[in-house]
């Protein structure tokens, strides 16, 4: 049922926004709001490492680094190289580019928005006058 | 010189800013952004329509809203005042919600700051968008400013070069 609410809530989403980015945004978003794993991103951006770099430059417990490293990779955000016995860590691109994309499609929504205010504006004004002539009309 | 702002939203700020002038005296914009008759006539985009929205127009108030799809589904929104200077401003934040106006996750948490300006008859609106966490958008954005984009436009930009130049 949740499950099933998500589903809608993604494709409404999808609608609103008029891209498919939504839903990568969210889980994006969702991730990064966590200061440890934002801080895991920037490590990142400056290239590829271990878990035990990663563990080493934050100053956390290894089994922490490892849950926010699980999660950043269920939200597509990093991806693992398995090299020789090491795992190493490196980011994706993608997910970042499709948060520009969404951005992007908010402007859209609200340049559309002005353009229906627009429309709405004149209709109601031309409406207003209507009514005001009318008005004037059984004066006389 | 080449402006490659016009190109598209300034990336890479943690803000989106739109303006546009109306046809309208201010206190007329003011309640169209505020009154929940005149929202449901342009705020949701079509074929979504607004079925619910209420309003409480004062500070900490909200504003609750729900898009309805032709499919029968509902997107709820709530918005909390934070300033309300009638006609010349309005602030409020801004998240998805559920039906009962609790906030639920699927967009970062906004401002939106709208203004509006008189010019003469007509009426500027400004409408300023920030987003919370703001480090966190400004890290993620800065990771996302692809390559291939700057690749574009410098593409486009030499286009518009060439073009100048077979043009003069």
């Amino acid at each position: 049922m949740i499950k099933q609410n998500i589903l809608n809530q993604e494709y409404i989403l999808t609608s609103i926004f008029l891209i498919k980015y939504t839903v990568t945004m969210k889980t994006l978003w969702t991730a990064l709001i966590e200061p440890n794993r934002l801080h895991i991103v920037e490590l990142l951006r400056d290239g590829p490492l271990t878990v035990g770099q990663i563990t080493e430059r934050l100053g956390l417990q290894q089994p922490q680094v490892s849950k926010h490293l699980k999660v950043l990779s269920e939200a597509a955000i990093v991806e693992v190289q398995p090299q020789a016995n090491r795992r190493i860590y490196q980011l994706r691109r993608e997910p970042f580019q499709e948060l520009e994309v969404w951005l992007r499609s908010f402007r859209r929504l609200w340049e559309e928005r002005f353009d229906r205010l627009d429309d709405y504006l004149l209709e109601l004004q031309t409406h207003e006058q209507h009514t005001s002539n009318r008005v004037e009309d059984n004066n006389v | 010189m080449f402006d490659y702002h016009s190109l598209g939203p300034a990336i890479g700020e943690q803000e989106i800013v739109m303006e546009r002038q109306f046809n309208a005296p201010r206190t007329l914009m003011f309640q169209v952004f505020t009154r929940a008759e005149h929202l449901k006539r342009w705020w949701a985009p079509p074929p979504y329509t607004l079925p619910v929205c209420t309003i409480d127009l004062r500070p900490g108030g909200i504003w609750h809203y729900c898009m309805h799809s032709p499919e029968g589904q509902d997107q709820w929104a709530r918005s909390v005042y934070r300033e309300i200077v009638p006609p010349e401003k309005l602030v409020y934040t801004t998240t998805f919600a559920d039906e009962h106006a609790n906030s639920t996750l699927g967009m970062p948490e906004h401002l939106t700051t709208v203004t509006f300006t008189e010019e003469g008859a007509k009426t500027r609106v400004t409408t300023r968008v920030q987003f919370s966490s703001a480090e966190a958008l400004k890290i993620a954005v800065n990771i996302g400013m692809p390559q291939g984009m700057t690749i574009t436009w410098t593409y486009l930009v030499e286009y518009v070069q060439e073009l100048r130049d077979s043009l003069s």
